[in-house]
C-alpha cells in the first residue's frame, strides 16, 4: 500500500513532468521536424535538462508527506500518521524513492521513445538497439540526480529540496563543463555528445560514476531519515 | 509479565538547551483511561512523540506494553500494537476516506472489519469524500476510527477532542469508554480539558515543566485532596501554623480555605479549636487539583 501512497501523491506531478516532456517533442515537430544535427542537439539538451529537473521534481520529500502539486512549506502533519505506521523508516524511504525513479525513468522513456520515432534524422542515424541503450544509459546517469535529491529531500523541506537540488545539478553541470571531464565519465553527456545514438555503444564510465554517486546519496539518504526528529 | 502498558524513569528531553521533560516518571496501568494533563508545554506532546518513537529522548528508559524504546523509529512491533491520534488529525491530502482506509488496513494484521463498519455508521463519514473536504469534527472521528479499527491494545490520543464542538467531544467521549470497557484497550490521552479527563479518566497524571507533579488514581486523588473552609468571626490579623499536610492558604476576608492533601481530620480539628470558628470540609475537583499544582509558584 505504500506504492498507492506514492502513486497517489506523485501522479499529478508525473503527468505534469510528462507534459513537459511532450511537450519539447511537439516543439521540435511544430518547428518542421530536426532539419540539422545542430537542431537535433538542441533537443537532446533540451530532453536532459527535462531529465534532470524530474528527477528532482518526482524525488518525493523523503519520508515526508509530499504535496499532490504544489510545493508547500512546512511539515505536513500527516508525515506523523506516517511515522505511527508499523513500517521502518528506511523502507518507507525506499519505497517512496524506488517509485519516484520508476515515474522519472518512465518520462525519459516516453521522451527518448517519441523522439526516435518521430524524428528522422535521429532514427536514421541510429538503430532501435541504439534507442533503448540510451534509454538504459539515461536512467542509470539521471539516477545520481535523482538521489541526490531524495538526500536533500531528508533535510530541506520541499521548498528548497527543489532550489537545493538544482542548485546542485546546476553547479554540477557547469562545473563538469569547465573542468573539461573526460566525456566517458561525464553523467550529463548521455544524451548530447556520449549519446548511445552518436557512439552506438553505452557510456558505461558516465553510468558506474553516476550509479555509485547514487547509491552514496541514498545510503546517506538512509542514515539522515533514521536518525533525523521530524 | 507485566502489567504496565507504558512504564517511563527518568525521561529527559531538551529542546535548544530547554527542558522540555526532565525526569518524568509515569506507570500506566494495563486497561485504564490514563488522562495526561498539563499547561501547553508542559511536555505533552515531547512525551508522546517519545512513547511513539518519533523522538529520542536524552536519558531515562521507557517502556510500551513491555518492550523498549530506544532509538527513533524503534520496534515497528511497538506500532503494531499501538493506535495513535495525532494532536492536528491532518490525513493525506491526496486520499479520499476509502484510500485511508485501504492504506491504514494493509498494515494491520489484526484490523477489525466489525469496528471499521460501526464506527463508519456511527460517525456518518463518506467513503469517497477527499480528506481536505473534512470538517476537523470528521477528521478526528475519521483518526479515531483508524486508531481503534487497527485492534491496538493500547492508543495514545494527543489533545483527541480538541477544536471539536461539544456534542462530537461527548459522543466521542462516550464511544472511547465504551471502547475500553468492551475492548480492553489502555487509552492514554493528553489533554487540557480538565472536564473531559475527569468525564472518562480513571487515571491521571499532571505534567508540569516536563515533570509529572501528581499521578494516580483519580478517585485517589480526589480522596485524598480535600478543602477546610474555616470562616473566623473577625478576620485574623496573624497567620496561623497549620498542621502539616496543607498545600496552600487563600484568605478572602473571614474566610481561610486550607487546601489539604493529608492530615485532613487533624486539621479539622485544629480549625475547629481555633476560637468562634466555623468549618466546612469539601471534596475538590480535578480542575482545582490541577490549578493547585500547575500555577506559577
Amino acid at each position: 500500500m505504500l506504492w498507492m501512497k506514492a502513486w497517489l501523491e506523485t501522479r499529478w506531478r508525473f503527468f505534469f513532468i510528462l507534459a513537459i516532456g511532450l511537450l519539447t517533442i511537439v516543439m521540435g515537430e511544430q518547428g518542421g521536424g530536426l532539419g540539422s544535427i545542430e537542431h537535433a542537439h538542441t533537443l537532446m539538451v533540451m530532453q536532459s535538462a527535462v531529465s534532470i529537473f524530474a528527477t528532482i521534481y518526482l524525488a518525493g520529500a523523503g519520508i515526508r508527506t509530499q504535496s499532490p502539486f504544489r510545493v508547500k512549506a512546512g511539515l505536513h502533519g500527516s508525515t506523523l500518521f506516517t511515522l505511527s505506521m508499523p513500517v521502518s523508516r528506511p523502507r518507507l524511504l525506499a519505497t517512496r524513492a524506488a517509485f519516484g525513479l520508476m515515474e522519472a525513468a518512465g518520462v525519459v522513456a516516453v521522451m527518448i521513445v517519441c523522439a526516435w520515432s518521430l524524428f528522422p534524422l535521429v532514427r536514421g542515424n541510429s538503430t532501435f538497439i541504439d534507442m533503448l541503450k540510451l534509454l538504459l544509459s539515461a536512467v542509470a546517469c539521471i539516477s545520481c540526480f535523482y538521489c541526490v535529491s531524495v538526500m536533500v529531500s531528508t533535510v530541506l523541506e520541499e521548498t528548497w529540496q527543489v532550489y537545493g537540488s538544482l542548485c546542485i545539478s546546476g553547479v554540477a553541470w557547469f562545473a563538469s563543463d569547465r573542468l573539461g571531464l573526460p566525456s566517458s565519465l561525464n553523467v550529463f553527456g548521455f544524451m548530447t555528445g556520449g549519446s548511445p545514438l552518436v557512439t552506438h555503444s553505452f557510456p558505461l564510465g558516465a553510468m558506474a560514476v553516476s550509479l555509485v554517486a547514487s547509491v552514496c546519496f541514498f545510503l546517506i539518504a538512509l542514515v539522515i531519515v533514521t536518525t533525523y526528529e521530524y | 509479565m507485566n502489567d504496565l502498558a507504558i512504564e517511563t524513569v527518568g525521561l529527559r528531553r531538551s529542546f535548544h538547551g530547554r527542558p522540555a521533560l526532565a525526569g518524568l516518571d509515569m506507570r500506566v496501568p494495563l486497561g485504564s483511561i490514563w488522562g495526561f494533563i498539563g499547561r501547553n508545554g508542559a511536555g505533552k506532546t515531547t512525551t508522546i512523540k517519545i512513547l511513539m518513537g518519533m523522538l529520542k529522548p536524552d536519558g531515562g528508559s521507557a517502556h510500551v506494553l513491555g518492550m523498549p524504546l530506544g532509538c527513533l523509529g524503534s520496534p515497528t512491533e511497538i506500532r503494531q500494537r499501538v493506535g495513535f491520534v495525532t494532536e492536528d488529525k491532518e490525513l493525506y491530502p491526496y486520499m479520499t476516506i476509502q484510500q485511508v482506509l485501504r492504506f491504514t488496513r494493509s498494515f494491520f494484521p489484526n484490523w477489525r472489519d466489525d469496528l471499521e463498519q460501526r464506527y463508519l455508521r456511527m460517525f456518518e463519514l463518506p467513503l469517497r469524500k477527499k480528506i481536505p473536504d473534512l470538517s476537523k469534527g470528521m477528521r478526528s472521528k475519521l483518526m479515531l476510527l483508524l486508531a481503534m479499527s487497527r485492534g491496538a491494545e493500547l492508543l495514545i490520543l494527543d489533545e483527541p477532542t480538541d477544536g471539536l464542538d461539544p456534542v462530537t467531544v461527548e459522543e466521542m467521549l462516550r464511544e472511547l469508554v465504551s471502547f475500553s470497557a468492551t475492548e480492553g484497550t489502555t487509552i492514554f490521552f493528553s489533554s487540557h480539558h480538565l472536564n473531559e479527563v475527569e468525564q472518562i479518566a480513571d487515571h491521571i497524571m499532571i505534567l508540569d515543566r516536563g515533570r509529572g507533579v501528581i499521578s494516580g488514581s483519580l478517585d485517589d486523588l480526589k480522596g485524598r485532596y480535600q478543602r477546610v473552609n474555616i470562616v473566623f468571626q473577625e478576620e485574623p490579623v496573624s497567620p496561623i501554623q497549620w498542621l502539616d499536610g496543607v498545600e496552600r492558604v487563600t484568605q478572602d476576608g473571614r474566610m481561610v480555605s486550607l487546601f489539604a492533601s493529608k492530615n485532613v481530620t487533624a486539621l479539622v480539628d485544629q480549625a475547629k479549636s481555633l476560637p468562634g470558628t466555623r468549618v466546612e470540609l469539601t471534596t475538590v475537583t480535578l480542575k482545582e487539583i490541577f490549578l493547585e499544582h500547575a500555577r506559577e509558584k
